[in-house]
């Protein structure tokens, strides 16, 4: 990611609350308005984090919630990782949304994605603007400037996981080279993977065809090492075929604000995680999974510190990606006398 | 004139005048043969509707008939004014004439032959007026997209009604049945039909069913689908088929001032059927009742000598172009402690419901959430369940909660049958879907159709066209419903991609979502898949003879949105 000469100010088009006009007035004062983009690239600059704590203290009491897995003391655990060294501090961050306009959208959607001759779908959410081709083959939805989510339609040709890295690469630089905001964060290629599969089977069961669809290249977002995780930093493509299928980018504008305490030792975190305690509704999304058996085999597999960094589709200001634990790992239990197990990627405080 | 003859039959054919302040006619005709030379008027063998004006400021509006050389002027009328459209339409053996929107003629067809030229023309006596008029907009399509109307602006409703019953007169604009009186019309109508009017009793006989009806289709007492508003508020819809009745009535289904005048809609579509008081679907049903009753009239009842009922606006639509095109929504956030409590169950299911009505025809006609939300709404009767009365009766059904492989669960235990080991859930096993109605099956839970276990839900394929849900754990999110909805009706994305971008923006990686769904043969070459669907251009249902389930289709995806 890069960093850039801070010299524009936010466009703020939607004014949702009371806070929202005060964080408006706070930026306007301080800093110069400019909205003209520089040649082919597009600036945002982000406030200041000093301002947004000042407006916005970050939450330091969290709410205990059970556990959707339940307590898990009958379970047996087996650790398939070493549990990471406890660190102390770790850096407070401000994470930061900036409204989008039509006309920047429509930039995005010619620069980027080469989309011509789109028109605006109507809203989904407030401050989201939706494009689309004429035949709505190809669609761009830009919730804001940090939020894109792209889909086509019209798409296939041959693949090789090579020339689809590279693709995403492509794009991922045009992206960059485009936007040049100011943010902490740095992203790395994570995999490829497949992502979507397709079964057509005859009435008795016989599977007629079975054949992967879909392949994915996935990024992942870092500040000091600790991933940013959740549905604010998601960054991968689809691919079918040769060609981008769907895109997930956020591009999250990250601020270091100042040093927190991390409160909970990872030890801590995963016996408050087996005791049955978690992360509320509220902060992470939670399993909608049905009660399991009280017995079985735990078994984890990582265990490491990370910044949740929530959804934002409807929240157009600020917010601060959240310290936590993410446990990853299965259950295996016994049900009508089969065997299961139930994958899982869970989390628990760090903080309070 | 048209310059080939063709059929007339299920036809609507129609003229616009913009302009008539110089000529004398404006006419629309059928004929059974062409001329040239002559006036129209001296063929032997038509029908025509036609607007005149021989003073300044005195329209009529004529409608005639020739056969065998022999005129009659069958309808005389005075018109406020010369512009408008003339239509004429037939069907099912009845010929009917419009002025505008609204029903002013209707007899048995009397040509011998439905093969006809078309003709538009105007007719002046120079003499008496000159200049120029213009026609606009003329159209020759399928009947089936026109309706029919009566707003009673005409006391003589005696050439467009029958008597069956009682008294009845039209006073103020409405038509009013008194004495236990009852009219159907003379023309006949298609039997997928929505009837639509305002209805008000204005006085009550003593029993609760002494009130106004609306027949949607009237043979005789013994053969007739109505609907009736009781004086506490209560919705009833019922059907009688050879003196046998079925209804269905409960206090759920209330309105509000029920005597006072309410806009009242049934919808029928063969054996579906739906009624619906100020736009709100009150009572879906499915009966073999509802299909067995063809192709016949409407009524309006004043039942009982005590009771007055004022009737205004009655229309009928074919259903097929108002096709009632249903959702349902199940929602459960509290489990009572017996599974964790969710947060957003309500906001997806609604916000699916908000999008999809949006879309023109759709409506909501189950909202049911927490302990509202039962399981036997989705099980079918051979275990104790109604689904024939809920989640089959609807084209999408929506359920948002708990699940895991095989099930789905509830907050309270309503198992139809009360077998220990399926309370509180709807298993695979329990449903069979299709067979009324319902062709998606959304199942917004956890687990529900792992890719091993997908062939449990076959039993729900009968008359299915695919299942949306997942094969992994998913989350408690907001914003799925609502992204799924946009991208059926604004994308007009297919379920399995609509289900697929919505799951993919709105779920993390890991998360396994999936479509379960059918393939289906239409005849010896053709086949469709259900996985293909399209809001509004749903595939036919696929449980009679000539169309066949073949097979299924299994899509499965990770979500993305970390």
């Amino acid at each position: 990611m890069k960093t850039k000469i801070q010299v524009s100010i936010i466009l703020i088009v939607i004014v949702s609350s009371l806070g929202f006009l005060a964080l408006h007035v706070i930026l306007t004062n301080d800093q110069v308005e400019d909205n003209q983009h520089v040649s082919n690239s597009l600036y945002i600059n982000s406030p200041s984090p000093k301002q947004l704590i000042e407006l916005y203290p970050p939450q330091t009491i969290w709410p205990r919630t059970q556990s959707a897995y339940g307590n898990l003391t009958q379970y047996s655990v087996v650790l398939n990782c070493t549990i990471p060294i406890y660190i102390s501090t770790a850096p407070l961050l401000v994470q930061y949304n900036t409204s989008a306009t039509e006309i920047q959208a429509k930039e995005i959607a010619d620069k980027i994605f080469g989309m011509k001759n789109v028109t605006v779908l109507e809203l989904m959410y407030r401050g989201e603007i939706t494009l689309a081709t004429e035949n709505k083959r190809e669609a761009l939805e830009v919730h804001n400037l940090n939020i894109l989510s792209y889909i086509n339609t019209d798409c296939g040709g041959e693949k090789t996981n090579s020339s689809i890295r590279e693709i995403a690469d492509a794009l991922t630089k045009l992206l960059d080279d485009y936007w040049l905001f100011d943010t902490d964060v740095v992203r790395n290629f994570t995999d490829i993977r497949p992502s979507a599969w397709s079964t057509e089977t005859s009435l008795n069961g016989t599977i007629i065809s079975s054949k992967t669809t879909l392949y994915r290249v996935s990024y992942s977002y870092y500040v000091n090492k600790i991933p940013i995780v959740g549905a604010g930093a998601a960054f991968n493509y689809d691919f079918h075929g040769s060609t981008i299928n769907s895109a997930i980018l956020r591009l999250p504008i990250v601020k270091v604000a100042g040093i927190q305490n991390v409160t909970i030792t990872p030890d801590q975190a995963l016996q408050n995680f087996i005791s049955g305690w978690g992360v509320s509704g509220g902060i992470v999304p939670v399993p909608m999974i049905d009660s399991l058996p009280k017995t079985g085999t735990c078994v984890i597999n990582s265990i490491k510190l990370v910044y949740y960094s929530d959804w934002g589709f409807k929240s157009q200001y600020r917010r601060y990606p959240v310290l936590l634990y993410e446990i990853s790992g299965k259950l295996e239990y016994l049900e009508n006398g089969k065997e299961l197990s139930e994958p899982f990627t869970t989390y628990e405080y760090a903080t309070g | 004139m048209t310059k080939y003859d063709d059929t007339i039959d299920e036809r609507l054919i129609e003229v616009d005048i913009p302009e008539f302040d110089s000529l004398d006619e404006m006419i629309i005709m059928i004929a059974t043969s062409q001329t040239t030379g002559t006036d129209p008027y001296s063929l032997s063998n038509w029908y025509r509707c036609l607007k005149t004006k021989y003073a300044v400021g005195d329209y009529d509006w004529y409608v005639q008939r020739k056969v065998s050389g022999t005129a009659t002027t069958l309808e005389q009328w005075d018109t406020s004014g010369g512009t408008g459209k003339l239509r004429i339409a037939v069907d099912d053996g009845w010929i009917r004439f419009y002025e505008g929107d609204s029903l002013r003629y209707a007899e048995p067809y009397a040509l011998g032959t439905t093969s006809v030229y078309v003709y538009i023309y105007t007719s002046t006596l120079r003499s008496r007026n000159s200049g120029t008029d213009y026609m606009d907009d003329f159209a020759y399509t399928s009947y089936d997209s026109y309706y029919s109307k009566d707003d009673f602006t005409d006391t003589n409703y005696s050439n467009r009604w029958e008597w069956v019953s009682g008294s009845a007169t039209v006073e103020s604009g409405k038509f009013k049945m008194y004495n236990n009186g009852e009219q159907k019309t003379q023309a006949a109508y298609n039997d997928f039909r929505c009837v639509a009017g305002k209805v008000t009793t204005t006085q009550q006989g003593a029993e609760h069913w002494q009130v106004a009806w609306l027949v949607a289709k009237y043979i005789d007492w013994d053969n007739q689908i109505y609907g009736l508003l009781w004086p506490n508020g209560t919705v009833e819809l019922a059907v009688r088929y050879g003196g046998n009745q079925h209804g269905w009535a409960t206090a759920a289904y209330s309105v509000s001032n029920p005597l006072f005048e309410h806009n009242w809609e049934i919808v029928l579509t063969g054996n579906h059927a739906v009624m619906l008081i100020d736009g709100v679907p009150k009572i879906s049903a499915t009966d073999n009742y509802f299909g067995s009753i063809h192709s016949e009239r409407l009524a309006v009842y004043g039942n009982s000598d005590d009771c007055i009922a004022k009737f205004d606006d009655i229309e009928v639509i074919d259903s097929n172009y108002f096709d009632p095109k249903t959702i349902g929504i199940w929602w459960v956030n509290d489990y009572h402690g017996r599974l964790g409590t969710l947060l957003y169950a309500d906001d997806n299911t609604q916000d699916f419901a908000d999008q999809i009505t949006q879309s023109s025809g759709w409506i909501c006609l189950y909202t049911n959430g927490d302990d509202n939300a039962w399981e036997s709404h989705w099980e079918k009767a051979s275990v104790g369940g109604v689904d024939y009365a809920y989640a089959d009766t609807v084209t999408i059904a929506y359920f948002y909660g708990h699940g895991w492989t095989d099930q789905f669960s509830f907050g309270t235990n309503h198992d139809g049958d009360s077998a220990t080991n399926t309370t509180y859930a709807v298993k695979a096993n329990e449903s069979s879907w299709g067979e009324n109605n319902l062709k998606w099956a959304i199942i917004d839970a956890c687990h529900v159709i792992p890719p091993g276990s997908r062939s449990d839900w076959n039993t729900a394929f009968n008359g299915l066209h695919g299942i949306c849900s997942f094969s992994s754990s998913t989350f408690d999110n907001d914003g799925l419903g609502q992204a799924f909805g946009y991208n059926l009706r604004v994308y007009n994305y297919n379920f399995t991609r609509a289900w697929y971008w919505a799951t993919r923006n709105y779920e993390p990686q890991q998360v396994m979502a999936c479509t379960y769904s059918a393939k289906i043969r239409i005849d010896a070459n053709n086949y469709i898949y259900g996985r293909d669907d399209h809001l509004n251009n749903i595939l036919p249902q696929y449980n009679g003879n000539d169309v066949i389930r073949t097979g299924y289709q299994y899509d499965q995806w990770e979500c993305g949105s970390n």
